[in-house]
């Protein structure tokens, strides 16, 4: 087996196809895009959207064929992420057992406001086989008239109406059909592209009787269902309900739905034992390991760098260390994955530090598997870790940053500095202010760090320098001689002792002062003041940065911007900024993230509401998984004040003191085991692979030290029952014909017309951006 | 450190002439050398005896044509120095590089003098505190209610002196020769002194009683010279091939299979020696039936295999323990029952099942795992010797087992490091094992190397470390049916590939048992013999693997994590940071890769081509 990789199964000529139509349609990543893409196509086209179990299944390469010949009329999109799907009808049963799900989006037959109500347009999930001839007539089917009334559309043609689809009879008078708008749109969208429907208007004597002969005997309203097997078909009164119809026309209509066929594994593997197997295995070697699978597929790749960090064994390991002013070692184990991962990055940070900094020899290596005694005797039992030796020194420092070149040689190149340095004049402070002594280190980072004590042996100096051990691989530090302190002192407002930060790159508040006079004098809050040095007062919210306020055990107080809208984020981002400097919010953390058009920011916002106004303030409190969103008026003047302060200011308050509810409780994962396993004990009790020996589980036999056959890792050659299979591969192909002379109809001389509609052909990321509001 | 010995007072020892040691290790051999290095290295006070003058006399005499079969094998293609021990089968453990086997040969199989030199270097650089020419007689316990097994050791040497020690370990291994009830069995020459130049075998007939290593050698030395060579042994050959035992006959000595096969006049019998006699008749040695023992009548059969008489016949039946040591009236040794008679019989902690404080240490110990693992040869028995260190340091000295401990999520490439590397559980495959011990909420581990497997009920007894929660057991282990004289173990179906079919593996593989609770000593009990433990209540095979080295991403080591996940019924996924940095912002709890790196500011970003992995829809 291999890692993630598109599967190719069925056809190998559609294959390729599909890999070329891949870009035609467009991933939508969260619930917001796919609103956003709703509001887009209402009052004008439907939508398709799939959600595979992955790229390159049967499913996906099927959808992409059926979008590739009718993107003209119908809009088509998938998404890989479930949560996306949240709300549609029966997705909560799509993780379970199924292998994909589809769903019809009927937004020609609404408008905006529609689906801002009901967060959604009209749809149904499609209950077909998802075989290509069986998806490709139900899309076309879409674009058929398949709701009728009697006596309006012609009492007797209607009656008389044969198909090869079920007719659904539904008797109803007017009045009834208004009053049960539910149970009308059930009757009109579930069974659209799968049956006819007939409202039959029982106030009219002629439907009436004609009812009575087809054998209906109420009065309505009652449901019949005449299909070419089954004949007609009335369902009980009493389940003249949502839940009852569906229960009742289901297998009718979809009768292959539940039954195993909607899946086409079920198909394509008509041997259960074997499909239990192949799935199984399937299952459990299928990589789903985001770094395990990156370190794979990249392992022929060079590891570009690495001849910059010598590789260390036991033997000249220690005289490595004694020689080197400053090695940072990586200990690593080739087993793991995080491991070879991080081995990469060491290789180009180890470039970086040649080819921008002219630094070599800081950066080492040891395998620890290589050199296994080595690592036992330095008590490296975690992989990867990194330490840094520095000559003179008694111990080594743990390098605690992540895993990443750039931090590595932001790392390596602080380290250099030998923080704590000692100022002894003015001048020398104010360039280690600015970032330029001892050397220039401002793209190391956007702090400096001033420790100010009249007495130089005291305690708290102490302290710092010990402090200072850690967090030199984080800032710049420096002790200010006590000679001048007093200038320092009095440029700053700063008390003594204390710690002075300045943040270059903070135009909020640029510098910070931990008062050590008083309060906590600890390690532990020189640590955090430090590490906050390095982080705007209103910082960005983003991956780098959230660990370090995620440590700081408050809840964030986060302000959603359209990153698109300048001229409204930069409103909203000074009116928030205000508030964070008004030191009455010193309990949460004021951050704000980007959350324009396929940004991670608004992923994230649409996990946290259905409907939002972009600018938008949620706090969450990540330790109790609570979610407060915060309701601006909807008559503010959003032009002065896009957040509304005062009452943002308010609310915030009221937030933070525990009193105001939760506007949504985050989902718990369960983070159990995301596969099954080979349960060998199972295995032995019941003989599940008393298999011929040798036989792979595709039927190719592996390159084992018994066989000399080549291995087969390529796809799947399920077997198919012949008969079947000639059968299925006859109608795939007849369908998979139909749909390129479709496709080739449109690329006939009219085709630009079709296509100068507007807005045709519009996909999530040609989307034009909603600016100011996004009403969902 | 200290090894020295001391004149105790009368209320210690019960005896002031009496040098007292706490540890005495009668014999200088590879396990008693190896058994002192850890005690040298522990600092306790003991002492090796030998009754020669230097370190592994046993190999001055044997094996009598002085080459070794145990593999010298310099190169493995690795660095990995504890890896290389898995195919360096004469060299001991120490922490001292320069004392490997392989640096003192280039021979794949040494002369027997390249032992003697490298035991005897291994001695002296090492320092181990070894009495020379210092024969132990009348060993004997005498009632010490103060001390730790109520008594205490006395014995004298052939000058008079006396010593007590506290706990006796014998080393001794087997030197006395096998010499069956036979009649006219004097008319052999014993291995012990039978001629090694083929010179004096010119032309000869012989027969040699025995069909192990040792008549093999013989053979093997001899074949060019003879007129025929016959080997009557009690049962059929046992190929150490077919068994994958190495005490069975070893491809470098089986010579003569080729010359008995191909009818070149040697050949092979198998009868009980019980049955026969040898009698001599002029200068001729013939092989009969004895009546007295027989109820055949060789006269029946006028195609009697040995009807041709043999010019020298030679008795190469192995050894047995030598008791002699022990005080008269004594009988201080139980024997092992049925094959294993001829071994002191011993409990897995490798203690005499008659007194307690006498322990034993190499061949003299293969009782354990006679015609099962490798504890009678030096590439065995330098690990159990270790493994008894390691009781005996908890039982006498209260120093626990040693124990790395680990976070949960660190036991994955633990385990992997380990299946790859460890020579100790490699070579005593299904007697040794590594136990992770969880912690009562599951997330942290100690990880045992080396545990004595039938001693897993009695962990926390023999190890001080305790069990409050789940173990996890990780075993090399053949095919349950593949091993066997009669097995044809070149059959074309004899490895597997899958993963999926691990469980019907044959050659040597990690094998996992999980336990939510530690096994009872009534679980133990209830197992089959050919049961390496209980039932467990989940089980992991790794596939076996040609290269017997499980470092693939998606056959080994990723079955391996859906085995955790299950066992822990957690998600050991790793993610990088963009994803964990998604989860902790959209969800109540992260996975616990993120809480170990990412939160804690050590997130794997991830160089721009390796992220490129989209966001699984599972997440």
């Amino acid at each position: 087996m291999s890692g993630v990789q598109l599967q190719c199964v069925g056809c190998s000529d559609s294959h390729l196809q599909s890999l070329l139509l891949l870009h035609e349609v467009p991933i939508v990543q969260s619930r917001l895009e796919l609103q956003e893409l709703e509001l887009s196509l209402a009052g004008r086209r439907d939508l398709l959207i799939i959600h595979p179990q992955a790229v390159g299944t049967p499913e996906h390469r099927i959808f992409l064929e059926v979008a590739h010949a009718y993107q003209d009329r119908i809009s088509f999109a998938l998404t890989m992420d479930l949560r996306t799907l949240v709300g549609l009808q029966d997705s909560e049963a799509i993780a379970a057992d199924s292998t994909y799900g589809l769903w019809v989006m009927f937004c020609s037959q609404v408008n905006k406001d529609d689906i801002m109500e009901d967060g959604y347009c009209p749809h149904t999930m499609y209950r077909g086989r998802p075989t290509l001839y069986d998806i490709a007539e139900f899309v076309k089917k879409l674009g058929e008239k398949s709701v009728f009334h009697a006596p309006e559309d012609g009492t007797n043609s209607l009656f008389g109406l044969t198909s090869v689809d079920p007719i659904v009879y539904v008797y109803i008078n007017s009045e009834e059909e208004q009053e049960n708008t539910e149970i009308v749109n059930v009757l009109r969208y579930d069974l659209q592209g799968a049956a006819k429907v007939i409202f039959v208007n029982m106030e009219d004597a002629e439907c009436q009787s004609i009812a009575r002969q087809q054998g209906f005997k109420g009065e309505g309203p009652g449901i019949g269902v005449e299909t070419l097997d089954e004949g007609m078909k009335f369902s009980d009164p009493k389940e003249w309900t949502v839940s009852g119809l569906r229960k009742f026309l289901l297998p009718y209509v979809f009768p292959d739905w539940g039954s195993g066929k909607s899946s086409t594994s079920s198909l394509a593997t008509p041997d259960s034992i074997k499909k239990s197997i192949d799935s199984l295995i399937d299952q459990v070697e299928t990589q789903d390991d985001q770094v395990a699978s990156a370190v794979y597929r990249l392992r022929q790749k060079e590891m570009a760098g690495l001849e910059l960090v010598p590789e260390l064994l036991k033997d000249n390991f220690y005289k490595n260390v004694r020689r080197s002013a400053l090695l940072i070692v990586l200990f690593y184990e080739p087993f793991d994955h995080v491991s070879m991962a991080f081995l990469r990055d060491f290789g180009l940070a180890a470039q970086i530090l040649a080819k921008n900094f002219s630094t070599v020899d800081i950066l080492a290596r040891v395998n620890c598997f290589d050199a296994t005694d080595l690592c036992s005797a330095e008590n490296v039992t975690t992989y990867p870790t990194t330490r840094i030796y520095q000559q003179n020194t008694r111990s080594h420092e743990v390098y605690r940053g992540p895993l990443d070149a750039l931090a590595v040689t932001k790392t390596a190149k602080l380290m250099q500095l030998n923080s704590p340095k000692q100022l002894t004049r003015e001048e020398e402070v104010n360039k280690f202010i600015e970032g330029h002594h001892p050397t220039d280190f401002t793209k190391l980072t956007p702090s400096s760090v001033l420790f100010l004590a009249r007495d130089s042996t005291s305690d708290l100096t102490a302290v710092f320098k010990e402090v200072s051990r850690s967090m030199a691989q984080v800032t710049a530090l420096a002790v200010v001689h006590s000679s001048i302190v007093h200038k320092i002192e009095e440029k700053y407002e700063a008390p003594v002792p204390s710690l002075v930060a300045y943040n270059r790159e903070d135009k909020v508040k640029p510098v910070r002062i931990l008062d050590l006079t008083q309060g906590d004098k600890t390690a532990g809050s020189m640590t955090s003041f430090i590490r906050a040095s390095t982080i705007a007062f209103v910082p960005e919210l983003d991956e780098k940065n959230f660990p370090h306020l995620y440590a700081r055990h408050q809840p964030m107080t986060i302000l959603f911007v359209d990153g698109s809208d300048v001229k409204t984020k930069e409103a909203a981002l000074a009116s928030f900024t205000s508030l964070a400097m008004s030191n009455q919010f010193s309990a949460t953390v004021l951050c704000w993230m980007d959350a324009q058009v396929k940004s991670l920011g608004l992923q994230i916002l649409s996990e946290y509401t259905w409907t939002a106004q972009i600018p938008m303030v949620s706090v969450v409190k990540h330790r109790h998984g609570q979610v407060f969103n915060f309701k601006p008026d909807p008559l503010n003047d959003e032009q002065k004040d896009p957040i509304q302060s005062d009452k943002l200011s308010s609310w915030l308050l009221k937030v933070l003191s525990g009193k105001a509810i939760p506007s949504k409780i985050l989902e718990q994962g369960k983070w159990g085991p995301p596969g099954p396993y080979y349960n060998f004990l199972e295995f032995q009790q019941t003989n599940t692979f008393n298999k011929p020996p040798g036989i792979h589980k595709d039927g190719a036999a592996p390159m084992t030290e018994t066989t000399n056959t080549s291995f087969d890792d390529g796809g799947s050659t399920a077997s198919f029952d012949e008969g079947e299979e000639e059968e299925e591969d006859l109608m795939e192909s007849e369908a998979r014909s139909m749909l390129l002379e479709l496709h080739n109809q449109h690329k006939s001389p009219q085709e630009p017309k079709l296509q100068a509609t507007a807005g045709d052909g519009m996909s999530v990321t040609d989307a034009p951006p909603q600016h100011g509001h996004t009403e969902l | 450190m200290n090894s020295g010995g001391s004149r105790q007072p009368t209320s210690s020892s019960g005896c002031e002439a009496c040098v007292h040691h706490d540890y005495c290790v009668v014999g200088a051999g590879p396990s008693g050398l190896q058994l002192g290095y850890f005690l040298q290295m522990s600092g306790r006070n003991y002492v090796i005896f030998d009754r020669s003058s230097k370190a592994g006399s046993f190999y001055e005499l044997y094996p009598r044509h002085r080459k070794l079969i145990s593999i010298n094998k310099r190169h493995t293609g690795r660095k990995n120095a504890e890896y290389n021990m898995r195919h360096d089968w004469n060299s001991l453990l120490s922490h001292d590089d320069s004392l490997r086997m392989t640096r003192y040969s280039r021979q794949m199989f040494p002369d027997a003098q390249v032992l003697l030199d490298y035991l005897d270097d291994f001695q002296r650089k090492l320092n181990i505190s070894v009495q020379f020419n210092t024969n132990i007689q009348n060993l004997r316990t005498e009632s010490a209610p103060a001390m730790a097994d109520g008594h205490i050791y006395r014995m004298e040497d052939q000058r008079g002196q006396q010593y007590s020690c506290r706990t006796i370990i014998l080393a001794t291994g087997m030197s006395v020769p096998n010499i069956p009830t036979m009649k006219g069995i004097d008319l052999a020459r014993g291995y012990e002194s039978v001629s090694v130049d083929p010179e004096d075998f010119e032309g000869k007939a012989v027969l040699i009683l025995g069909r192990g290593n040792a008549a093999f050698e013989v053979a093997d030395s001899l074949y060019g010279s003879t007129s025929l060579i016959h080997l009557i042994g009690r049962s059929r050959v046992r190929l150490a091939w077919s068994t994958h035992y190495v005490g069975d006959l070893r491809a470098v000595n089986n010579g003569l299979l080729d010359t008995y096969q191909l009818k070149s006049l040697d050949g092979l019998a198998e009868s009980s020696l019980e049955e026969m006699k040898l009698e001599a008749k002029g200068n001729k040695i013939h092989l009969v039936l004895d009546p007295e023992r027989s109820d055949t009548d060789e006269d029946t059969f006028d195609n009697y295999a040995f009807r041709e008489p043999y010019d020298v016949v030679i008795r190469a039946l192995g050894f047995t323990f030598d008791d002699s040591i022990f005080a008269n009236g004594t009988s201080a040794v139980s024997r092992g029952k049925a094959l294993t008679k001829k071994y002191p019989a011993i409990n897995h902690n490798y203690e005499s099942v008659d007194t307690r404080g006498l322990f034993y240490a190499g061949t003299a110990s293969h009782s354990l795992d006679f015609r099962k693992s490798a504890g009678g040869f030096i590439h065995g028995f330098r690990y159990t010797a270790r493994t008894l260190h390691r009781l005996l340091e908890w039982r006498y000295e209260q120093v626990q087992w040693p124990a790395l401990s680990l976070p949960r999520l660190d036991l994955f490439n633990t385990i992997l490091r380990r299946i790859n590397e460890a020579s100790g559980t490699y070579q005593m495959f299904q007697v040794l094992g590594d136990v992770a011990v969880f912690s009562k909420d599951g997330q942290t581990v100690r990880y045992l190397e080396e545990f004595p497997l039938q001693l897993l009920h009695q962990l926390p007894e023999h190890s001080g470390i305790p069990t409050p929660g789940a173990v996890l057991v990780v075993v090399m282990e053949y095919g349950r049916n593949f091993s066997g004289a009669d097995k044809d173990t070149f059959r074309e179906d004899r490895a597997k590939g899958e993963p999926s079919e691990a469980d019907l593996s044959n050659f040597l593989h990690p094998v996992l048992y999980f336990y939510k609770t530690l096994p009872s000593g009534m679980d133990m009990s209830k197992k089959s013999s050919k049961d390496t433990l209980p039932q467990p209540d989940y089980l992991h095979h790794f596939v076996e693997d040609f290269h017997a080295f499980w470092d693939a991403s998606h056959s080994h080591i990723l079955p391996l994590r859906r085995f955790l996940e299950n066992v822990y019924e957690a998600d050991q996924r790793e993610f990088f940071s963009a994803s964990c940095f998604q989860i902790a912002m959209t969800m109540g709890n992260s996975p616990e890769s993120c809480q170990h790196r990412y939160l804690r500011g050590m997130g794997l970003v991830g160089a721009d081509d390796a992220t490129n992995f989209p966001l699984s829809s599972r997440l």
